[in-house]
């Protein structure tokens, strides 16, 4: 057995030393976490520039003043925005924010009133017209607040930077235009479209229209009618002479605050005796986080899994072309050359992993700490994602689920000659390997549905639902039964794997198929 | 030389699927022995190589390998030459031939200091520390010829150990060859090389479609003692000629083993009572002759024993 061992290890070493000692392994290892910083930060900018529009807009309003109306309302939700932020924040480097909110009493906490206040008090000296306005400057704060926003609209940006006229802007020449020199500016996309304003807009919506050139991209449209909405409805409120507080009672939400049973212990004053009783509580942001923390460690887990399995078979496919494969089996049994590889491989990418961790976990790290201060409540996230018990599982799954898959891999690159012949015979597997990736979600938002527990016991699926639901684990004894259950089955395909592998490495003619790789496991 | 044998084979067999790739082989290798392995490409060398070295097993009979049936359990004790010869690329020369001898359980001191005195006998100690991809056609054999002596092996199997050498190259494997033998190793190798088979081999084993054709030491095959003859019959009026050991016909031709103390003006006389003849050889043939002769374009290898 130390001889096997031994001999594992040496294959393992061989391996993760010619990995790691060319350049374009270094280059690529510290290369990767950029790349995909540059890859997510690309993507999340493209899906953000055709997610959500951005630019101008024009408003033909029929009405008499609804236009003006919405567009304070706009205004006021801008600022009401801001004034939260700042009623959140307890530090600034502008000491402006940090006078204005000890002296606007904001604190929105405590005092949620206090925002909507100081924002009232504000709208006289921003509000449309300008004509309407109190003049600028003044010495009063809500003066000196609107002198400051609007010569600092940079910063409220960076501050707040889903602000709506960041996003969208209303175009206004400074005289009348006609609904055709609107197409015109539409067609050639100096405006992202028009949005018409019945004169009767209070009584009905008939012949309200936005104008676009490209209709899939209504977003300014929708965000407008929110605004819309609420103007409208305070006109439909007084019209039907309904006491305001009356009208909000009647348009406001339904929600129910999500709590959650808790079992507590008790002793009996008597006898000593133990009990339980079943309490709710509310749930905290730990809490959520640390619900759904299993399904990123599921997917990560998939990442290695799948990627090391490629690289296992590819790796083997190659030694087959080296021509050393069999002095290799003159000197190791089959199975010990597949282990000192899957070994070898497993090395290798838990050194990538290492130098990824480095580069890429220590910001994450750091923002974790840092993020808390930034947050308007109290959350570890540090402590609600690196649980021992989701770090126990993730090594104890990646570890039976790479060996699961890397041997069925090896065993699939063994009776390949070439690359092309490899991914044709492995496409069966990596269409197994893919569905886990498509039940992150479902598995997330039910661990201890049918579905998850009937994965639990689907061998191929078993490492990753079991991750994706390690905050919903079931009991001990279950627990150990999967583990075993999963045991078994890596064992068997390591089994079938070097039954293959053995005689596998030595064919030198195109694959089988998939009977042919029963029939080597059955002589 | 002594009479143990490194390797015997008794009755064995190794079939894929319907392809019989060798067929019922029995053959004893003595210890110290250089030891050929011949036959037309495809005829099962290779097959029975493997099944020296426990890569494959018997499908029925046995291997047995320097005492064990279990060549995996001795494999420490084999060095092997692969026919299609390869190196690592990437690896340095001497970390190639450091890593095959760890692979035979050497440590790895002892695996660089003999690595370092083989790289420096075959001439190579100034390459040691260069990839293995920068090495000449000639030097990656030679490369590999040492990762198969580096763990001093007792047993040597050499599949075509002297395809693509030049004739310098071919001299220090034979050189080699030769002194490994006179340390008391046994030598195994398949050629297709007869002039090498025929200088080198103590003894052999002619394989044709997974048959032994011919088996014995090279005096017993290139002795008096076979006959060749052209006739115009099929082989079975050759049957129950007096000291006639055994009959293989390939088309006119066939090859007679006869007893040592039989007269062959005897056979002869009883040959043409049965047949036409032809031609009637009883000169020693050389290996060359004997294998195309043996094998012949359209071979069909039937041994036939004669009583």
């Amino acid at each position: 057995m130390l001889n096997y061992l031994r001999g594992v290890a040496l294959i393992a070493r061989r391996d993760l030393l010619e990995s790691i000692s060319t350049k374009v392994f270094w280059i690529s290892a510290l290369l990767g976490p950029i790349l995909i910083v540059v890859v997510m930060v690309v993507v999340g900018f493209l899906t953000a520039q055709t997610a959500v529009s951005k630019g101008k807009y024009a408003v033909i309003d029929k009405s008499e003043g609804l236009g003006v109306e919405i567009r304070n309302e706009i205004l006021k939700s801008d600022l009401h925005r801001f004034v939260q932020l700042v009623a959140f924040r307890s530090s600034f480097e502008e000491e402006f924010l940090i006078d204005v909110k000890q002296q606007a009493g904001l604190n929105a906490a405590e005092n949620p009133q206090s925002v909507d206040d100081f924002v009232d008090s504000l709208m006289p000296y921003l509000l449309f017209p300008a004509s309407e306005r109190r003049s600028l400057p003044g010495s009063t704060l809500p003066a000196r607040f609107a002198t400051w926003w609007n010569e600092n609209q940079d910063l409220v940006v960076e501050l707040v930077p889903d602000v709506s006229s960041e996003r969208y802007v209303e175009w206004n020449p400074g005289g009348a235009f006609t609904e055709e020199q609107l197409n015109t500016l539409v067609e050639n996309e100096t405006l992202l479209g028009y949005i018409v304003i019945p004169s009767d807009l209070v009584q009905t919506t008939e012949n309200a229209k936005f104008v676009t050139k490209n209709f899939l991209k209504s977003d300014v449209a929708g965000w407008y009618e929110g605004f819309a909405t609420q103007v409208v409805r305070r006109y439909r409120v007084e019209q039907a002479n309904i006491p305001e507080a009356d009208a909000q009672w009647v348009v406001q939400r339904v929600s129910f605050t999500t709590n959650r049973t808790v079992t507590q212990d008790q002793s009996s004053a008597e006898g000593g005796e133990q009990g339980s009783e079943i309490d709710t509580e509310s749930v905290s942001v730990d809490e959520v986080v640390t619900r759904f923390a299993p399904a990123v460690y599921q997917y990560v887990l998939w990442f290695m899994v799948f990627f090391g399995s490629v690289m296992l078979m590819t790796g083997t496919v190659e030694e087959k072309s080296t021509k050393l494969v069999e002095v290799l089996l003159s000197n190791a049994d089959a199975s010990q050359l597949m282990d000192g590889k899957l070994l070898g491989i497993a090395s290798t990418m838990l050194t990538v992993i290492g130098v990824w961790l480095v580069l890429i976990g220590t910001p994450v790290l750091l923002g974790a700490l840092a993020l808390p201060a930034f947050l308007p409540i109290e959350v570890d996230i540090i402590g609600a994602v690196f649980k021992p018990e989701y770090v126990f599982n993730f090594i104890v799954f990646l570890v039976l689920g790479f060996m699961f898959f890397g041997y069925l891999f090896s065993a699939v690159g063994s009776v390949c000659t070439s690359i092309r012949d490899a991914q044709t015979l492995s496409a069966p597997v990596s269409v197994v390997l893919i569905v886990p990736v498509m039940l992150i979600v479902p598995l997330a938002m039910d661990p201890s549905g049918p579905l998850a527990i009937a994965l639990k016991f689907f061998p191929p699926y078993t490492p990753f639902v079991m991750m994706n639901t390690a905050a919903d684990l079931p009991s001990l004894p279950i627990y150990l039964l999967i583990i075993a259950w999963m045991v078994a089955w890596t064992w068997a395909s390591r089994w079938a794997a070097s039954r293959i592998y053995k005689k596998g490495m030595l064919i030198e003619s195109k694959p089988q198929g998939f009977k042919g790789l029963v029939r080597l496991v059955r002589t | 030389m002594t009479n143990t044998n490194s390797v015997v084979f008794e009755s064995a067999s190794k079939t894929f699927g319907d392809l019989s790739a060798l067929d019922s082989l029995s053959l004893s290798i003595p210890e110290g022995s250089i030891y050929g392995f011949i036959g037309p490409n495809g005829a099962g060398k290779t097959t029975a190589m493997r099944l020296m070295l426990g890569i494959m097993q018997p499908s029925s009979g046995t291997v047995s390998v320097l005492g064990s049936e279990d060549s995996r359990s001795v494999r420490s004790e084999i060095g092997y030459l692969p026919e299609e010869k390869g190196l690592y690329p990437r690896m340095r020369v001497l970390d190639f031939v450091v890593y095959m001898g760890r692979l035979n359980n050497m440590d790895k001191k002892s695996a660089t200091r003999q690595a370092r005195t083989l790289l420096e006998e075959f001439e190579l100690i100034d390459w040691q520390n260069e990839k293995c991809q920068s090495l000449s056609k000639g030097m990656g054999q030679k490369v590999q010829l040492i990762a198969t002596l580096v763990h001093d092996p007792k047993l040597l199997i050499l599949d075509e150990p002297f395809s693509g050498l030049d004739p310098i190259n071919t001299d220090v494997v034979r050189a080699m060859i030769l002194n490994r033998v006179k340390e008391d190793a046994t030598v195994i190798l398949s050629t297709h090389i007869m002039e090498q088979a025929e200088s080198l081999c103590n003894a052999l084993v002619l394989i044709n479609k997974g048959k032994a054709v011919l088996e014995g030491s090279m005096d017993e095959i290139r002795s008096g003692d076979t006959v060749y003859l052209e006739h115009d019959k099929d082989e079975t009026v050759l049957h129950g000629l007096p000291g006639v050991v055994s009959v293989k016909q390939i088309g006119r031709g066939a090859t007679l083993r006869i007893n040592e103390e039989q007269d062959t003006h005897e056979l002869l006389k009883a040959i043409v009572d049965r047949t036409k003849v032809i031609k009637f050889d009883t000169t020693s043939a050389s290996l060359h002759e004997i294998f195309v002769r043996e094998v012949g374009q359209d071979s069909e290898p039937e041994g036939v024993n004669v009583a």
